[in-house]
């Protein structure tokens, strides 16, 4: 369920009967990847897990849409928790730029953030789920026009994806 | 999320229901779903079988798109779902295998009966749990130089019997000997190999168990005799897969697929399909790199019961050997695999996916242990924790209507967050044990979501199996003692 207490990020957890989904909301495409990111970190971390902010590391992903971006965006997330071992606490910057030119095959949808977090550490963290990985069914990057949402007036940008867990 | 699926089911036979192939433009076969009529509303309950609909689609699928009776809603195929493609113009799809390449279930016998092991279960749960990581991003099992991980992935479980984890005799008695020989560990990238490097030997999480079983009934007392099994005896059934390492080379190689699904213009329903042509160079990649993390899982589990053999010598003070614990049989049911089939009258080579369902291959098939030649292909099926598991045999019909496949499990009824709001762990775990089963969790929250009541009843699903033909029931087993990640 979206953290009322926490209106940025915002983000939902949706059932599926074999995985999880997570929907996530944004006024623009940075505030969506983040918010995405902070919801799946979430669901891994036990909410009492404590992460501080010694280390910055600098991601780069790419995608062909906005969709397979998100894709590698939260893949890469994973990738950096469970095989580095290291934990995000949060986002210092991100940016997601456009290709100038659309075609089929080259994509140049990317991706470039500083996330900022520590070594995972057994003492006070603890992994409470184990994601497999990000998949495309029933993938989901979207800009809303202002009738098509109701919820919230500000959040223009929108995504779902489901995680096999 | 769900919503009810109503799309077309005919009936074929008693067991058989039918998606036809106008039911959506693109299909190339129809759908084909095992299913006892009274469960005909829960299959409908949520999409799986749009998802059997769906890999109808892929380029070269011959016969039909079949689900299980486990069938459940998944991405890509359902779970429980069986496709098979052309080699020459078909596709092979990740989308048909999983994240978890080559998840999979072993068994093994013991001489020891329940009244023997009772009185040493507590010592032997705790003794399994520590010698067995598990839980998530659980590590640490087995040293891995970083160049020893190709040997693993080109050798699987012959890798580990080498270095000691096993017996010469184990890779005999495992699907595929323990290793698909189209194996490329330089398939594999590097990021997969850094995942996989510290997590051989452990069990991971989820719905990923170590077992202390008791048969509770034999159903085929023939089969259960030349396989050494009686009532009352007690086995150990192991469930886990490739790690990290697998779903890395899923995730690596789904994005490979996106581009080959724009380079030969292939038209899917659902981007989780994602596909190559099987003889393409992705396509050869994929199956190249995904044997890889199959050979893994096989040298995973290997390593798993080599622990829990000197798990069981170390609190019965005696020798694995002598206590009889040999490999029963390895089945893998997250795979795509070549295998020769008879379709439409003619004798075809054809990469079968199973995504959620077991091979199921009859007696005297080449492709089983010669040591099982009479009584075909082992089949094991893992409950819940609360009920049963089963031990099958492959059949002829198996071979003729489902590419020698049957169902994997009992399939999933609740989402893990709806189980988890619907069960205590705690409450459930004394429960177990009231039950007279000990239950050991790297953490409570798994418990709860992997409650007996998350999952469909195995005994149906396995009576469905067996009632249809596709496989024959031979023995059940309930847990007595269980590890959970």
């Amino acid at each position: 369920m979206a953290d009322k207490a926490d209106m940025h990020p915002r983000y939902e957890v949706l059932e599926h009967t074999a995985d999880v989904g997570l929907r996530g909301f944004g006024k623009t495409p940075e505030e969506l990847f983040a918010a995405m990111a902070v919801g799946m970190i979430r669901l891994i971390l036990s909410p009492d897990s404590q992460v501080s902010h010694t280390e910055e590391r600098h991601i780069e992903v790419e995608g062909y849409d906005p969709e397979s971006l998100m894709v590698a965006w939260l893949s890469e997330l994973l990738f950096q928790i469970y095989s580095e071992g290291f934990l995000p606490g949060g986002i210092q910057s991100i940016k997601i730029q456009e290709p100038e030119n659309v075609s089929a095959d080259s994509g140049g949808y990317s991706a470039s953030a500083v996330i900022s977090g520590e070594k995972f550490q057994p003492e006070t963290h603890e992994l409470v789920l184990e994601i497999k990985g990000v998949t495309y069914h029933m993938l989901k990057v979207e800009r809303l026009d202002e009738s098509g949402w109701d919820l919230d007036p500000e959040a223009q940008w929108y995504a779902q994806v489901i995680l096999d867990i | 999320m769900s919503n009810t699926w109503k799309g077309p089911l005919e009936r074929v036979d008693r067991f058989r229901w039918r998606i036809p192939e106008t039911y959506k433009p693109g299909m190339r076969v129809p759908g084909l779903i095992y299913v006892d009529e009274d469960d005909l509303d829960v299959i409908r309950e949520d999409q799986a079988p749009e998802q059997v609909a769906n890999a109808a689609h892929l380029p070269g699928i011959v016969g039909a798109s079949l689900a299980m009776p486990d069938i459940h809603w998944g991405y890509g195929f359902a779970i429980g779902g069986v496709g098979a493609t052309r080699l020459d113009d078909g596709v092979i799809s990740p989308g048909g295998v999983g994240f978890d390449i080559n998840c999979g279930v072993r068994l093994l016998r013991t001489d020891l009966q329940e009244e023997e092991v009772r009185p040493q279960l507590e010592k032997l749960v705790s003794q399994l749990f520590r010698d067995i990581p598990s839980g998530v991003g659980s590590k640490g099992a087995v040293k891995l130089e970083k160049d020893e991980i190709r040997q693993v992935l080109e050798k699987g479980a012959g890798w580990a019997v080498e270095k000691g984890y096993g017996w010469q005799e184990d890779p005999d008695m495992t699907e595929e000997r323990g290793c698909m020989k189209e194996a490329r560990a330089d398939k594999v990238s590097d990021r997969a190999c850094t995942r996989g490097l510290p997590q051989l030997g452990t069990l991971g999480s989820g719905n990923h168990f170590l077992e202390i079983q008791v048969i509770e009934e034999i159903f085929a007392k023939n089969v259960a005799e030349r396989l050494r099994l009686s009532k009352g005896q007690v086995v150990v059934m192991i469930h886990s897969g490739s790690r990290g390492l697998g779903h890395q080379v899923c995730t690596d190689y789904l994005r490979v697929m996106e581009r080959a699904v724009r380079k030969y213009n292939i038209d899917i329903p659902d981007r989780q399909l994602a596909c190559a042509p099987f003889a393409s160079q992705e396509g050869q990649d994929y199956f190249a790199a995904m044997a890889a993390a199959a050979n893994y899982a096989w040298a995973n589990r290997q390593v798993i019961m080599h622990r829990t053999r000197q798990a069981f010598g170390k609190v019965f003070r005696r020798r694995p050997e002598d206590l009889g614990m040999e490999l029963i049989y390895d089945v893998a049911h997250n795979i795509a695999k070549v295998e020769e089939h008879v379709v439409n009258d003619a004798t075809l080579r054809v990469c079968v996916h199973r995504k959620g369902a077991t091979r199921a291959f009859p007696p005297d098939h080449p492709d089983i242990p010669k040591k099982y030649s009479d009584i075909g292909q082992p089949v094991l099926v893992p409950g819940d924790m609360g009920r049963a598991s089963y031990l099958l045999v492959g059949t002829e019909k198996a071979l003729h209507e489902t590419f020698g496949s049957t169902c994997h499990g009992a399939g999933r009824l609740l989402s893990r967050t709806a189980a988890r709001k619907a069960v205590s762990g705690t409450a459930m775990q004394s429960e177990l044990r009231d039950k007279g089963i000990i239950v050991k969790a790297a953490s409570r929250g798994v418990l709860a979501e992997e409650a007996p009541e998350a999952y469909k009843d195995v005994n149906q699903v396995v009576q469905v199996c067996h009632e249809a033909g596709i496989s024959l029931r031979v023995a059940r087993m309930r847990p007595i003692g269980v590890i959970k990640g």
